[in-house]
Formats: structure tokens, C-alpha cells, sequence
């Protein structure tokens, strides 16, 4: 089973590596990244969500791995949200208990959402998870 | 008047511990296991018994059972939205398959599979020959495998050259790796004897030198993937001590830690050696995270071994 997964994986290396989900991720355009967080923001906004926390957009590095490559920092696009009525680690738990469980990381006071590791079919999702998250 | 009347009001009677039936039935739809739900409900009573205090309703009992049974469930393997930033997230599974390796696995898994027959002629095959192929191929290498992990490589590497003999390594490269790996007690569990050389920050090509003789069975190198020594430091270039290695008939194993297979572009930094460098300067066998151990031709008469990996 492994094998069969690492043989096809292998088959996308040699075109390039375009399929792999982690190269993909690797060559992902900070703009791109900022337009779908920029949505993301701008949706939560229309469903009122601004009302149970403060949402911003901005710039933070994305990293390829912790262990083995702890200093490879990749700009890349968060989404940053303050909740109004819970503390962050409340709002974190909140994050992972829902359908869709959800870990973004604090730093500066916000939660931020890095959309570098979040697959673009998942921002939907990501968004309805914030709404619930924040109620 | 009757005498009920005149009765003493009786002390409220202590709520009697439910049977383990009836809390069962209650919780029919927790979301773990039957088995499990029973060994959770008949330990909360016990507890109940042996504590002697107040038991609870019914219902806030059940409920708290309940509880304990849904955080069970919370840790199930299931998936998440890494928004994390980390592109290969340990605690979050490293690597998302691609839908088509995915399918790949899944196809396999339901199913026979040709895992040890040669479909070409029938007979007993070779267990991963298009995986080593093509992996060979993508590091440049002439031979490769597959195992868990690099320790895992490392392992078997070192018992099968270097038991009972001595492996060559710096002072600064006797590391811990995740899950609790080092290299010491990996050499001891492999029956190397580990023989350091160098210090610290410091490792030059002549500690190597000195060190190699009659019982010398191995040098390795061991590269600082997590971690970082700055400042005053020094460390033998890799091609220098495969050439020693070469001289002395021993082989030369590097240990690169993770599958990079490729700079990740011109504007991200990262120093770390990939695969095909690292055989090009005449390093004998590789090693790196999802491993690869490989064996070339000219292993057999020890002048070299080539080895190498795939992207963790």
C-alpha cells in the first residue's frame, strides 16, 4: 500500500512534481495566498463575524518543516482574528473540537490562519469552522 | 389521626448506583466501541462504589461518561486543516498524499497485489523494483530501497558493516532526531562500537585520520538537521573523508535527516545537501527520512556504495 503510494508519488517527480501537495504548496504565490485569505476575511466580514472578533490580513513567514529544516522561512499571507468574547486558547479549542477540526498558531495576540498549508478547496470549510468557532 | 402523620420525616434516601445495564442502554449512541463503552461505564461505577460518596443523577452521570467517551473519539486519526504554515508538520502527519497516490494506496489495499511475484515471468519477484528503480533515478544514485525511517536505515546499515567494528564519527554529529533517537544508542543497539573524534564545534579531517584503523568498519555523517552550531566551527568536507573512507576499504555512510530532493527555489534559503550533491562528492550511501539504503555494484568490492531517498 505504501509502496503503491510512493511509486505514483515518484511518477509525479519526474514531471516536474507539480501534483505533489507539498511542492504545490512550496511554489504557492504569496499574492495568490493573500487574494484567498483577503475572501476568506471579506466573506466572515458579510456574515457578521466581525461583530465577535477583529479580522485582519497580513504577512508571515511560512516554514517547511519544524524538525528538519526549523529555519526555512517562506513568505506567505494569514489571516489574523481577535476574538472579542473568548480568550485565544478558548478560541483555539473551539477550533479543533468542531466538524472540521482546525489548527491555526497565535503569535502577537491574533490567531492566524496561514492559507500556505491550507488546501484551496478548504477555505470554504475554514470559513464556516471560524464562524462556528467564534458563536 | 393516623400515626403516619405523626411519623419523623425519613432522612432522604442515598441515590442508589445505577446498573451498568441502564447507563449502557443511555449511552447506546456514544461514539466509540461497544466494548469500550463498558469498560468506561463499569470503572465510573466502580469508582462510584469504592468512593463511597454521593452518586449523582442518573442523567448528570451518564452525561459525564458521555463526555469522556467523545473525547475518546477526539482521538481518532482523522483530518485537519493545517493552517499552521508548516508545510511538513510532524505532529500533523508530514506530507498530504496526492489524490492519485492516495488512489494508488487504496486500490492496492482493498486488494491482491503483485507484491512478490514478477508478473512478467511468474515467478518469485523482487519486492519494490520499480519504486528502487525509480527512485535511484530522481537522486541520482545507483542503487536504492525503502525503509520506515532513518533510523531505521541507519540500523540495518551499521549491522550489517559495522558490527562488532568501529564507526568513525564527529563529537558535534551524535544527535538526537525525533521520537527519541540517537546515534549512540542506535550504534550499540546495532552492535557498532562508536569511536568519536573531534570536539564539539570542531571536527577536522586529521581527528578522522588518526582514528581510522585495523578496527575501523565505517565513517559516518551525521548532518544537524534540527538543530544549529554557529560561530567557531569546523567540520572535514564530505568528499575528503570518502576519499579516506575509499583509501581504507571502509565504507562511507551519510545521514542527510529528510527527503529534500530539490532546492526549493531561488529565494528560499536552505543549506542543506540533497541527495545527488551528496553522492557526486563520492559519498558511499545516504540516508534520509523515508529511506532509501542502497546498494551498488561497486559495494562488493568496497570502494563505494551509493544509496538515497524519497521526499518525507
Amino acid at each position: 500500500m505504501i509502496m503503491a503510494a510512493l511509486e505514483t508519488a515518484l511518477e509525479y517527480l519526474e514531471n516536474g512534481g507539480a501534483e505533489v501537495a507539498t511542492i504545490a504548496m512550496l511554489a504557492a504565490e504569496p499574492e495568490n495566498l493573500k487574494a484567498r485569505a483577503e475572501a476568506v476575511a471579506a466573506r466572515l466580514r458579510e456574515s457578521g463575524a466581525d461583530a465577535d472578533a477583529e479580522i485582519a490580513v497580513g504577512e508571515a513567514p511560512s516554514q517547511i518543516g519544524g524538525g528538519t529544516l526549523p529555519r526555512s522561512a517562506i513568505p506567505s499571507a494569514v489571516l489574523a482574528l481577535k476574538p472579542n468574547g473568548k480568550t485565544l486558547d478558548q478560541f483555539a479549542e473551539a477550533l479543533r473540537a468542531g466538524e472540521n477540526p482546525t489548527i491555526g498558531y497565535v503569535a502577537d495576540g491574533w490567531m492566524k490562519f496561514d492559507f500556505r498549508t491550507v488546501f484551496e478547496r478548504q477555505d470554504r470549510v475554514l470559513e464556516e469552522t471560524i464562524i462556528k468557532a467564534l458563536s | 389521626m393516623s400515626r403516619r402523620a405523626d411519623a419523623p420525616t425519613p432522612a432522604p434516601s442515598p441515590r442508589r448506583i445505577p446498573q451498568v445495564d441502564r447507563v449502557l442502554q443511555a449511552l447506546a449512541d456514544a461514539p466509540v466501541p461497544r466494548p469500550l463503552v463498558a469498560k468506561a461505564v463499569r470503572a465510573e461505577l466502580a469508582r462510584l462504589r469504592e468512593s463511597g460518596g454521593e452518586v449523582p443523577e442518573f442523567d448528570a452521570l451518564a452525561a459525564g461518561i458521555r463526555a469522556d467517551l467523545e473525547r475518546m473519539a477526539r482521538r481518532r486519526i482523522m483530518p485537519v486543516i493545517n493552517a499552521t504554515g508548516v508545510i511538513i508538520h510532524t505532529n500533523l502527519g508530514r506530507s498530504p498524499l496526492s489524490p492519485r497516490a492516495a488512489d494508488a494506496a487504496r486500490e492496492v489495499a482493498a486488494s491482491y497485489c503483485n507484491l512478490e511475484i514478477d508478473l512478467n515471468t511468474g515467478k518469485r519477484g523482487p519486492r519494490a523494483g520499480f519504486l528502487e528503480a525509480c527512485l535511484a533515478e530522481l537522486c541520482q544514485a545507483e542503487a536504492a530501497t525503502v525503509v520506515n525511517n532513518c533510523a531505521a536505515a541507519l540500523v540495518l546499515i551499521l549491522r550489517h558493516f559495522a558490527l562488532g567494528k568501529e564507526v568513525i564519527i564527529s563529537r558535534g554529529e551524535l544527535v538526537e532526531i525525533g521520537g527519541g533517537f540517537r546515534i549512540p544508542e542506535i550504534m550499540a543497539a546495532s552492535g557498532a562500537r562508536l569511536r568519536e573524534v573531534g570536539a564539539t564545534n570542531k571536527t577536522h579531517l586529521d581527528d578522522y585520520r588518526r582514528a581510522i584503523g585495523p578496527d575501523t568498519g565505517m565513517i559516518l555523517k551525521v548532518h544537524k538537521s534540527n538543530f544549529y552550531i554557529e560561530g567557531f566551527t569546523a567540520e572535514a568536507p564530505p568528499q575528503d573523508l570518502a576519499t579516506r573512507a575509499r583509501e581504507h576499504g571502509s565504507p562511507f555512510v551519510s545521514c542527510l535527516g529528510s527527503g529534500g530532493r530539490r532546492r526549493p527555489g531561488a529565494r528560499r534559503s536552505s543549506t542543506k545537501p540533497l541527495p545527488g550533491e551528496v553522492l557526486a562528492r563520492g559519498v558511499c550511501r545516504l540516508l534520509q527520512r523515508r529511506q532509501i539504503v542502497g546498494q551498488s555494484r561497486r559495494l562488493q568490492d568496497h570502494r563505494g556504495q551509493s544509496e538515497a531517498t524519497l521526499p518525507g
